[in-house]
């Protein structure tokens, strides 16, 4: 080639982004993908863009790149069921309600679950996505257990899972903690013994209802959630004790901050229990008001810390109050979510209404 | 297992935005529009991942997304607009490149107008193998052709190029 056109080729290579036009691109694609993860409802919003695709198209998507994780996991499904999936909206939608066992649950751990990581990039909104998987496992283990499918496979496979996803959350947690990142260690701590505690009494609960053969399968995992609880609870307690000693303008700005995150909590969660209130029933109702109570209690110190200028103090109590707030937020939601079916009949987690086949 | 690992998007993003733009910028001649293919080449990429998809080597992926959106350009707007006409209505002008420096703004304008006189088929071969770097196996697993194919075309194109050169000098 002759020198001439060496030379238009590297003055053609000079074209590049401007800093700010490479730096809005970046924005755009990081907050779709934030919006995603810290939605709760990550998938099914992601799904939902994508479901309006014409069949025609996604059939091209299959054309052009191969994706040969689904071909593999699909394997033994009978070709006309993968077209349903195909043209309905998404293989991963549809397994985002499997369970272990069920033909889908590969894809829902392997694949939804780990792109949830990928899309995580602080340590913070790892150990988020990592507390909500290990949340998942017991979500698995109360429908298995209603739907009398938990067997011992099945539980040891959940068990194992949970105490996977359990150990990386703390494993974030120190390494938040030896980045001097003691706020967001301890939000962390907070929200995983929230998400824990709400799953402890959906365990109970389970045990208490089914007598026969239920309780003594749930136990491990109860077990196993408690242990977990009281080391969460070792390791908020070391944060708070170094969070409150904290001093300086930057403590004082994270404790408003927090104050701010606490009041905006607690008025969506009392929203979020009056709309809830007809569908979760008395008890459910009374008990998440109690626990908003004390959130509140927790609050209303807190700003008295502040005014006191014992800014890490009340850094401390805003993050409990939030904590509480969720608590009782997640009461609720138990009762919404876990639609258990015991015989045929459904029954309520907390109370027991006439529907309810126990004594 | 060789999908996406933790963080990589953004890196992937770091390291191949430029020359994702730069290639888009070639082939549609227009500064916006290849903001846009770039911006949703990297959107792609995060959906194609998001539906579970592996990715075996990124760069070669990235190309290929691109190249099947500016295809999809094309056809959505079938009427190109040729490099007179985006000097008639100024885009060029206005372009911060153009603005750069002299010397680039008459060179990056040299490899337009020489792209302009070649087909389709040849600019995309130009583009790939002498602004991207590609090799003709990488060209040729985008363009879904064989790497003998790819040389075959890269010589006959390089010959056009000549002739052009010669005549625009």
């Amino acid at each position: 080639m002759n020198n001439e056109f060496e030379k238009i080729i590297e003055e053609a290579k000079k074209i590049r982004l401007e800093k700010e036009e490479k730096d809005s691109i970046r924005n755009f694609l990081m907050s779709a993908i934030e919006k995603d993860l810290v939605s709760e409802e990550a998938f099914s919003r992601h799904q939902i863009k994508i479901k309006p695709v014409k069949a025609w198209s996604k059939l091209n998507l299959i054309r052009y790149f191969d994706i040969s994780i689904y071909r593999n996991l699909l394997k033994p499904m009978p070709l006309i069921l993968i077209i349903a999936l195909a043209v309905s909206g998404g293989v991963s939608l549809a397994s985002e309600n499997a369970l272990p066992g069920d033909i889908l649950f590969p894809v829902k751990v392997e694949v939804n679950e780990r792109v949830m990581t990928f899309l995580s990039f602080s340590d913070e909104a790892k150990a988020r996505v990592e507390a909500k998987k290990a949340e998942r496992r017991l979500e698995e283990a109360a429908k298995l257990s209603a739907e009398g499918r938990l067997d011992a496979e099945a539980q040891a496979k959940i068990e194992a899972n949970f105490e996977k996803f359990a150990d990386r959350v703390e494993a974030r947690v120190e390494k938040m903690k030896a980045e001097g990142k003691a706020e967001a260690a301890l939000e962390a701590t907070s929200n995983f013994e929230a998400a824990l505690e709400a799953h402890q009494e959906i365990l109970n609960r389970i045990s208490e209802i089914k007598a026969n053969g239920g309780a003594s399968i749930v136990a491990p995992i109860k077990e196993k959630v408690e242990l977990r609880l009281n080391e969460i609870k070792q390791d908020k307690e070391d944060i708070k004790g170094e969070i409150e000693i904290k001093t300086g303008t930057d403590v004082k700005a994270a404790a408003e901050g927090k104050m701010n995150a606490a009041e905006n909590k607690i008025s969506e969660v009392k929203a979020f229990i009056e709309r809830a209130k007809a569908e979760a029933g008395a008890e459910a109702t009374l008990k998440a008001e109690a626990r908003l109570k004390v959130s509140e209690e927790k609050f209303v110190q807190g700003k008295t810390k502040l005014e006191a200028g014992a800014h890490g103090e009340a850094f401390v109590l805003f993050q409990e109050s939030v904590r509480i707030a969720q608590e009782a937020k997640l009461l609720v939601r138990a009762e919404q979510f876990i639609d258990l079916k015991l015989e045929g009949v459904r029954v309520r987690l907390f109370g027991s209404p006439a529907s309810s086949p126990t004594p | 297992m060789s999908a996406f690992k933790e963080n990589d998007f953004l890196k992937i993003y770091e390291d191949f935005s430029d020359a994702i733009f730069r290639h888009c910028y070639f082939r549609v001649s227009n500064r916006e529009l290849a903001k846009d293919l770039t911006q949703e080449v990297f959107m792609k990429i995060w959906e194609y991942s998001m539906n579970g998809g592996e990715i075996e080597n990124p760069k070669a992926f990235l190309y290929k997304i691109a190249n099947n959106l500016i295809i999809d350009n094309y056809r959505k707007n079938k009427k190109e607009l040729s490099l007179e006409e985006l000097k008639e209505s100024g885009q060029m002008i206005n372009d911060p490149v153009y603005r750069d420096s002299f010397q680039s703004r008459i060179e990056a304008k040299d490899m337009l107008k020489i792209l302009d006189k070649l087909d389709s088929s040849d600019k995309d071969i130009v583009v790939m193998r002498y602004i991207d770097e590609l090799t003709p196996k990488e060209i040729g697993e985008i363009l879904d052709l064989s790497e003998n194919a790819v040389s075959v075309r890269i010589h006959r194109v390089i010959k056009k190029v000549r002739i052009l050169l010669n005549e625009y000098e």
